[in-house]
């Protein structure tokens, strides 16, 4: 993706200021290079799964499964995770959490909803542990809730297994 | 990893960094589990420079370096201090301290004989990984060079502290921890040399200290981090594109004992001259100038003199962010850009380059690969 002389990749690039010009960036990894007045320059390589590399193959495929993001906060009640299972969503990505959110996790997963934990910290993987996956949990890896939501669809299309799933959240 | 529901293995001995021990019923994450320490484990052999990373001071509270510089430790007091090392690879201690200046790390007059025993370390087959252990100062730069001339596709990872091992909070258990696991890590091989600091990976062309002594003290201005070595796994995202290590043309055994004397001259408004004269008179086969843009007319003078005794001169930016643009005015003065590398690295660059050709034509073109 090219803004503002730089080249970054689509995998990590975000948008972090309403109007600047220098809005573009990709925390923590930084760009590929630069399309500078001389010559077009290039650092970096990603070695995350993309384009003539990825297992996803939309053909035959009308619309992608359903999935939200929830917003994590103080305070935060668990009723959009509730409407969205209600709803018939597939998937949910909890931008960041809330201790409400415990329970009604559990019970959209016993409802067969995929729930992947991802943080809207701007940077910084969440971490993956035995005691979050004990509750079930997929991380996001370093992605934003607005990419993983990306993600988790596709994936949505090949497989419900969690295993499998975190298996993509860590190559992509 | 493939057993259903087997979380981290618990292990003897085992505490600390990696108190990871509880079952995981549902087994949803895909985090590689360790093996019985000893088995298997990759080899990993770690080369001691010395370094705050090898120093304990008198007081947990000497942060910055101790009252008495030099006193480093050897490197079987790390196995000690730390045995979990051992969790993470095999390892082997080669004690390289007498390759290291006073305040630690690879003295330049040694560099040479560095570069030729990692060489022979990396090319043993019974060896993994590489791990250099090294003082902050000076870190990115003796990194850069053996990402020049290191024919290896071996992880080659060096490491350092901030803070003394003995410091409080000291940042050197983890910082060689992590290193280890990155040398053992297959993904770590290829991609150059590696640094590592504060839990992250950087490309060896483009770290850089950010910090006297701050942990946050490792950066890749303008572009970023190529990895992770995060609490759970080591990852990566990147990999650095420019020519290194296995790629690179430079010789180990074809360079000269002493490589071509290059000085750098700072750019400032009304510098005198005669400094880059007095480079010259000593000797000086190439010029990094540092700040092309604010070099005074004294400076432009000498430069040009130099020019006409044919002495190659490089410009990198004193911005410490972004490229020296190919402009007509460098071309036409017959100066190769820098592109976004740091003075201490252009001048690493050029000496090589001048052991192989005095070009300007070939120059550029280095400038422009690595």
């Amino acid at each position: 993706m090219l803004l503002n002389d730089t080249i970054h990749s689509a995998r990590f690039v975000t948008k972090r200021h309403t109007y600047h010009i220098e809005t573009f960036v990709s925390p923590d990894v930084g760009p590929l290079g630069f399309a500078d007045a001389d010559r077009v320059v290039l650092y970096r390589s990603p070695v995350t799964r993309h384009t003539g590399d990825t297992e996803f193959d939309l053909d035959g495929i009308e619309e992608l499964p359903q999935v939200d993001v929830v917003y994590g906060y103080q305070e935060a009640s668990r009723a959009p995770i509730d409407a969205l299972v209600k709803e018939g969503a597939k998937g949910i990505i909890l931008a960041d959490s809330s201790p409400a959110y415990r329970s009604a996790v559990l019970e959209a997963q016993a409802a067969g909803v995929v729930v992947v934990q991802g943080s809207r910290k701007g940077s910084g993987r969440m971490v993956l542990s035995d005691w979050t996956a004990a509750r079930g949990e997929i991380t996001a890896d370093n992605l934003h809730p607005q990419k993983a939501r990306i993600l988790l669809r596709l994936a949505l299309t090949r497989t419900t297994d969690a295993r499998e799933l975190q298996r993509i959240f860590n190559e992509y | 990893m493939s057993t259903e529901g087997s979380g981290r293995r618990p292990r003897a001995g085992a505490g600390g960094v990696l108190a990871l021990l509880l079952a995981s019923p549902l087994g949803a994450q895909e985090i590689p589990p360790l093996p019985p320490p000893g088995i298997d484990l990759p080899r990993v052999v770690l080369v001691s420079l010395g370094g705050e990373i090898a120093t304990n001071c008198e007081t947990s509270l000497e942060l910055a370096g101790c009252e008495s510089t030099g006193e480093t430790f050897a490197p079987s007091i790390w196995i000690r201090d730390l045995p979990d090392l051992e969790l993470a690879a095999r390892i082997a201690t080669e004690d390289l301290r007498a390759f290291a200046r006073a305040e630690g790390g690879a003295a330049p007059e040694h560099w040479h004989a560095l570069a030729n025993r990692l060489r022979q370390l990396a090319g043993d087959p019974d060896v993994d990984g590489v791990v250099v252990t090294h003082a902050a100062a000076g870190l990115a730069d003796t990194a850069f060079f053996l990402n020049l001339v290191l024919p290896t596709r071996k992880p080659v990872v060096l490491v350092a502290a901030q803070r003394p091992w003995s410091a409080v909070s000291g940042d050197g258990p983890l910082n060689l921890y992590d290193a280890v696991r990155v040398a053992a890590h297959p993904a770590a091989g290829g991609k150059g040399v590696l640094v590592v600091l504060n839990q992250e990976v950087h490309a060896a062309r483009d770290a850089r200290r950010t910090s006297a002594y701050r942990m946050d003290g490792l950066g890749s201005v303008d572009l970023g981090l190529i990895g992770v070595a995060d609490p759970d796994i080591v990852r990566f995202f990147t990999e650095p594109t420019r020519r290194h290590t296995h790629r690179s043309e430079f010789e180990l055994a074809a360079l000269p004992e002493a490589l071509p004397a290059v000085e750098i001259v700072a750019g400032y408004p009304d510098a005198p001259g005669r400094l880059i004269d007095a480079a010259l008179a000593a000797g000086a086969k190439g010029l990094v100038v540092d700040g092309a843009a604010g070099l005074s007319n004294g400076q432009l003078a000498a430069l040009r003199r130099a020019r006409e005794r044919g002495t190659l001169v490089v410009a990198t930016s004193a911005t410490r962010g972004g490229r020296v643009p190919e402009t007509l005015t460098l071309r036409e003065s017959g100066i190769i850009p820098g592109d976004n590398l740091t003075p201490a690295k252009a001048r690493t660059l050029l000496r090589l380059a001048l052991a192989k050709t005095t070009d300007p034509t070939e120059i550029r073109r280095f400038f422009g690969e690595y």
